[in-house]
């Protein structure tokens, strides 16, 4: 879905430093969108507004048509339909791929669990638990777990950022492939150019 | 009995009813509560916040993801708690009911006596559900620390 933010405002409530000052954004529906910048200038913290993780921010945020946040709207971040794949991937270590994966599916349909797995090939890799699986196998996981929910809009706070060089070479190729199969609005945060030109359509500076 | 008499046992028992069990809550919680507060810093917001982006609400979160990751500190706040308890003897002097005893009390009880063999079976029997627990506590913790290696070996 398309995604689109107007004039957005936000600081810290202990520093009274403005990270967003009137910050408007539109992202086109199967888009995906780059964004890179130094550390401290608010791109993952754009992703967790967006989320819905941070309150207090100012402006209006909307995910197709349906304003997730204005003035008087705020939809809380379990209602908002957004996929969130964190930069240490955040799995829940005492459940195994399979459960991992499963657990944001209102009904558990084994079928749609088996198909995500196929997607991000992790397959004989089920009842494995977080801490036997390598870098990039969680951070498959946890790019599994938040397509397993559906989501309108997808957000990738730094994906590659634990991992060794080589493996990340391969993980482009695989999550650029998994992007394209899902057609899915994309917001992928990195500090690495070449992320951005291989994955996004587009890339946004901040 | 007349009423008069009834008075100060009414007293006696609002004191303990609504300060005495309030003091003995607010004593004994600290050794429960820097337990359970340790385990909760230490797995911090993230998986919340990550339950609550596949949508599910706070409630849901604390009770499937939080709650079985706080497992040990629970249990362990609550056997350093219950061993606290067992040996605590001021506190229950002062506010126990009439005619109520504890190990400890009873201990002190027959050692104030001069009764020592008497007053060793119970302060035996502290000593031994304390080791028991104890070492159930030390259990608990060794199964923690190998997993943590598991997890940095791995």
């Amino acid at each position: 879905m398309k995604l689109s933010i107007e004039q957005l405002n936000f600081h810290y409530k202990i520093t009274s430093d403005r990270i967003f000052e009137n910050f408007d954004l539109e992202v086109q529906q199967g888009q995906i969108l780059a964004i890179l910048g130094k550390s401290g200038s608010g791109k993952s913290t754009l992703l967790r507004i967006i989320a819905g993780l941070e309150e207090n921010a100012k402006g209006i945020i909307r995910i197709g048509e349906k304003i997730v946040q204005s003035q008087d709207i705020f939809v809380p971040v379990e209602k908002r339909k957004v996929g969130f794949v964190f930069q240490d991937y955040a799995l829940f270590p005492f459940m195994t791929v399979y459960q991992n994966i499963a657990f944001g599916m209102r009904i558990k349909d084994k079928k749609k669990v088996a198909s995500l797995i196929g997607l991000v090939q992790l397959e004989g890799l089920e009842k494995r638990y977080p801490h036997e699986l390598s870098g990039g196998q969680q951070q498959r996981t946890a790019l599994a777990r938040a397509l397993a929910g559906e989501p309108d809009l997808l957000l990738m706070d730094e994906p590659f950022s634990n991992l060794d060089t080589g493996l990340v070479m391969d993980l482009r190729i695989d999550l650029k492939r998994i992007m394209q199969s899902q057609r899915m609005t994309t917001l992928l945060v990195t500090h690495d150019p070449e992320d951005a030109s291989v994955l996004a359509d587009r890339t946004l500076r901040l | 009995m007349a009423v008069l008499d009834v008075v100060p046992w009414g007293f006696a028992f609002i004191d303990f009813y609504f300060f005495g069990k309030k003091v003995h809550r607010y004593f004994f919680l600290a050794a429960g509560y820097n337990s359970v507060h340790s385990g909760f810093s230490k797995i911090g917001v993230k998986y919340s916040e990550a339950a609550s982006t596949l949508g599910k609400g706070r409630l849901y979160a604390l009770v499937r993801v939080e709650l079985p990751m706080v497992k040990t500190s629970l249990i362990s706040g609550f056997l350093l708690t219950f061993i606290d308890i067992l040996k605590e003897l001021p506190l229950t002097l002062l506010l126990r009911p009439y005619n109520f005893n504890t190990l400890a009390s009873r201990a002190y009880e027959y050692a104030n006596d001069e009764r020592i063999m008497e007053a060793s079976v119970p302060a035996l029997m502290i000593i031994l559900i304390s080791v028991i627990v104890l070492l159930f506590f030390v259990g608990i913790h060794q199964k923690k620390i190998s997993s943590v290696k598991d997890e940095v070996k791995s």
